[in-house]
């Protein structure tokens, strides 16, 4: 009888608090999809498929089409992706191999930090800083040297596709690196032990241990992709904003998250216009939610693997 | 008696300032299993490790003195100890296989580390080295499955075969049956009978029936000592040194 009463009282107020919340959690997930497909509705029935196969968007004469910024978010985010995989790696492999333990319990955090700072701070910095360098310097080095290639050539402002691939670069470089540390670092000792008493060298044995790591490592490249597509103020300050698909990486150019930002002030008092970037930003949401799920599928099987 | 295999020169070994093995000295023989026993913590884990140079893997671990390989100290500066692990197999406590790595794999992988390269030469290395492990008959039809799936003996087994597959001349084990149910623990046994005739076997236990089961020769460690060696039954039936007999009666332990 004791416990009957128990629960009538303090668990069952708990029980419900814990309840509703999450139920809430969820209530707040289906009213931004809800939201955002409302608001897409009428770009959506207006412009069907054309919205993703059409390369103009010109909002004056109401021609909206995806393409620029879908190609805008993936070139920046691969681009940016490709550059701070290896450099990743390298410091996920010192940090948990090769340095001495008082050291990288020293340097570790300072990768920690990096994450840690405001998007705004890296795009202040992207724009004063990084752009007059690569207008100055890396760019004429670029064309000087690979200018024959299609990606290098054209006018060079700072401004556009190759300096926001290299501020997200620099952003979801310490995502990388630390979650491809812990995963590293989940692996058992074991595991280094048997690999040096079959004979494998250091660098084999890592090269073990990175193959057992290797769902979190791929866990962690999705996590900074997932951040790159979505990274708006970095990006909106240095891409040059310019709805254009551009095979030159010195040209001006937007993404997604960037002509949402940039354009919907102007676009309040447009319903067309506002349902289109509404259906932009739909898009964005589904490729971030494919990505975070496919995310979560790898860590969940990655932490539920027994050795 | 016979050859010695392996012969420790006033071995002194440390985990930081933890001086865990103190003048050791112990002649190993071939084909031929020795037990090292003793209660926890008395170094026979890291006896083990001195012999293969896994030891010194660990950051703050320091040896000195010399281990004799043939004759030929492994701590001489113009041996690598890739070489030393290569002919000095190790079976581990825990049972574990590679989990990336299929069964067939997790055999084939100390081969192709040293660049073994021919399909169907490895193919009948692996076979001969599950074979010669025992495991050949439950795994046969499931090369390709994740070495993950197998139970903990069998996974013990699988790393017999990994080892064996090396043709190495010595095989550590370090309490290979402690974490197994009788019936596995007791398959790993007999496996171990049967490789002596083949390789020269140094068996860390902390079980005495099991040392008195598959030993020739038992060593007994206190507290980083060798207090006493000899041949197992002589040892087990009529230690010389009071310590091993109250350790074997179990006063301590």
């Amino acid at each position: 009888m004791k416990q009957y009463k128990n629960y009538f009282s303090g668990e069952k107020i708990w029980r419900t608090i814990c309840f509703s919340s999450i139920i809430l959690i969820i209530i707040v997930f289906f009213m931004f999809i809800i939201s955002l497909a409302w608001g897409s509705a009428r770009s959506i029935y207006e412009y069907g498929i054309n919205f993703l196969i059409n390369v103009n968007w010109d909002p004056v004469f109401h021609r909206f089409g995806a393409i620029p910024f879908i190609y805008g978010t993936l070139l920046t985010s691969i681009l940016a992706l490709i550059l701070a995989f290896p450099i990743s790696m390298g410091v996920a492999i010192a940090s948990s191999e090769l340095l001495p333990k008082k050291i990288s319990m020293v340097l570790d955090p300072f990768v920690e930090l990096m994450a840690a700072i405001p998007s705004i701070v890296y795009g202040m910095w992207a724009l004063f800083i990084l752009a007059p360098f690569i207008r100055e310097f890396l760019g004429p080095a670029l064309k000087r040297y690979l200018g024959s290639i299609p990606l290098f050539q054209g006018p060079l402002t700072g401004y556009g596709y190759l300096t926001a691939s290299i501020i997200l670069f620099i952003m979801i470089l310490p995502i990388i690196s630390s979650l491809s540390r812990e995963a590293l670092k989940a692996v058992p000792r074991e595991i280094t032990e048997m690999a040096l008493a079959i004979g494998a060298t250091r660098w084999e044995a890592i090269r073990i241990k990175i193959g057992v790591a290797k769902a979190g490592i791929f866990g962690a490249v999705i996590l900074g992709f997932a951040r790159a597509l979505g990274e708006t103020m970095a990006v909106l300050l240095v891409i040059g904003n310019k709805p254009i698909v551009s095979i030159s990486l010195f040209s001006s150019g937007a993404t997604i998250a960037s002509v949402l930002a940039n354009e919907y002030p102007e676009a309040v008092s447009d319903p067309i216009y506002l349902s289109a970037l509404n259906e932009l930003a739909l898009i964005l949401l589904g490729l971030s939610l494919i990505l975070n799920l496919i995310f979560l599928r790898i860590m969940r099987r990655h932490i539920g693997g027994k050795m | 008696m016979g050859y010695i295999k392996i012969e420790l020169d006033k071995v002194n070994a440390w985990y930081g300032d933890n001086h865990v093995l103190k003048d050791l000295s112990l002649s190993i023989f071939e084909k031929s299993v020795t037990a090292i026993i003793g209660p926890s913590g008395c170094g026979k884990s890291t006896l083990l490790r001195v012999i293969n140079r896994l030891h010194e893997t660990v950051e703050g671990a320091r040896v000195s003195g010399r281990v004799l390989l043939d004759g030929k100290n492994i701590y001489d500066d113009d041996i690598d100890p890739v070489d030393i692990r290569r002919r000095i197999g190790m079976i581990f406590q825990q049972p574990v296989a590679f989990p990336h790595l299929s069964i067939y794999d997790n055999v084939a992988i100390g081969l192709k580390l040293n660049g073994f390269k021919d399909k169907a030469m490895l193919d009948k290395m692996v076979e001969e080295s599950l074979r010669e492990a025992a495991l050949w008959d439950e795994v046969r039809s499931r090369l390709m499955d994740k070495g993950i799936s197998l139970s903990g003996g069998q996974k013990q087994r699988l790393a017999i075969a990994r080892a064996i597959a090396l043709k190495p001349e010595v095989i550590l084990m370090d309490e290979p049956t402690s974490s197994l149910d009788p019936v596995a623990g007791a398959k790993i046994e007999d496996l171990i009978i049967n490789l002596k005739r083949n390789y020269t076997i140094i068996l860390v236990t902390h079980n005495i029936q099991q040392a008195a089961r598959v030993a020739d020769y038992i060593a007994f460690l206190y507290m980083g000592r060798l207090i006493e060696f000899g041949p197992a039954r002589r040892v087990l039936e009529s230690p010389e040194i009071e310590l091993t007999e109250k350790y074997l009666t179990g006063e301590f332990g």
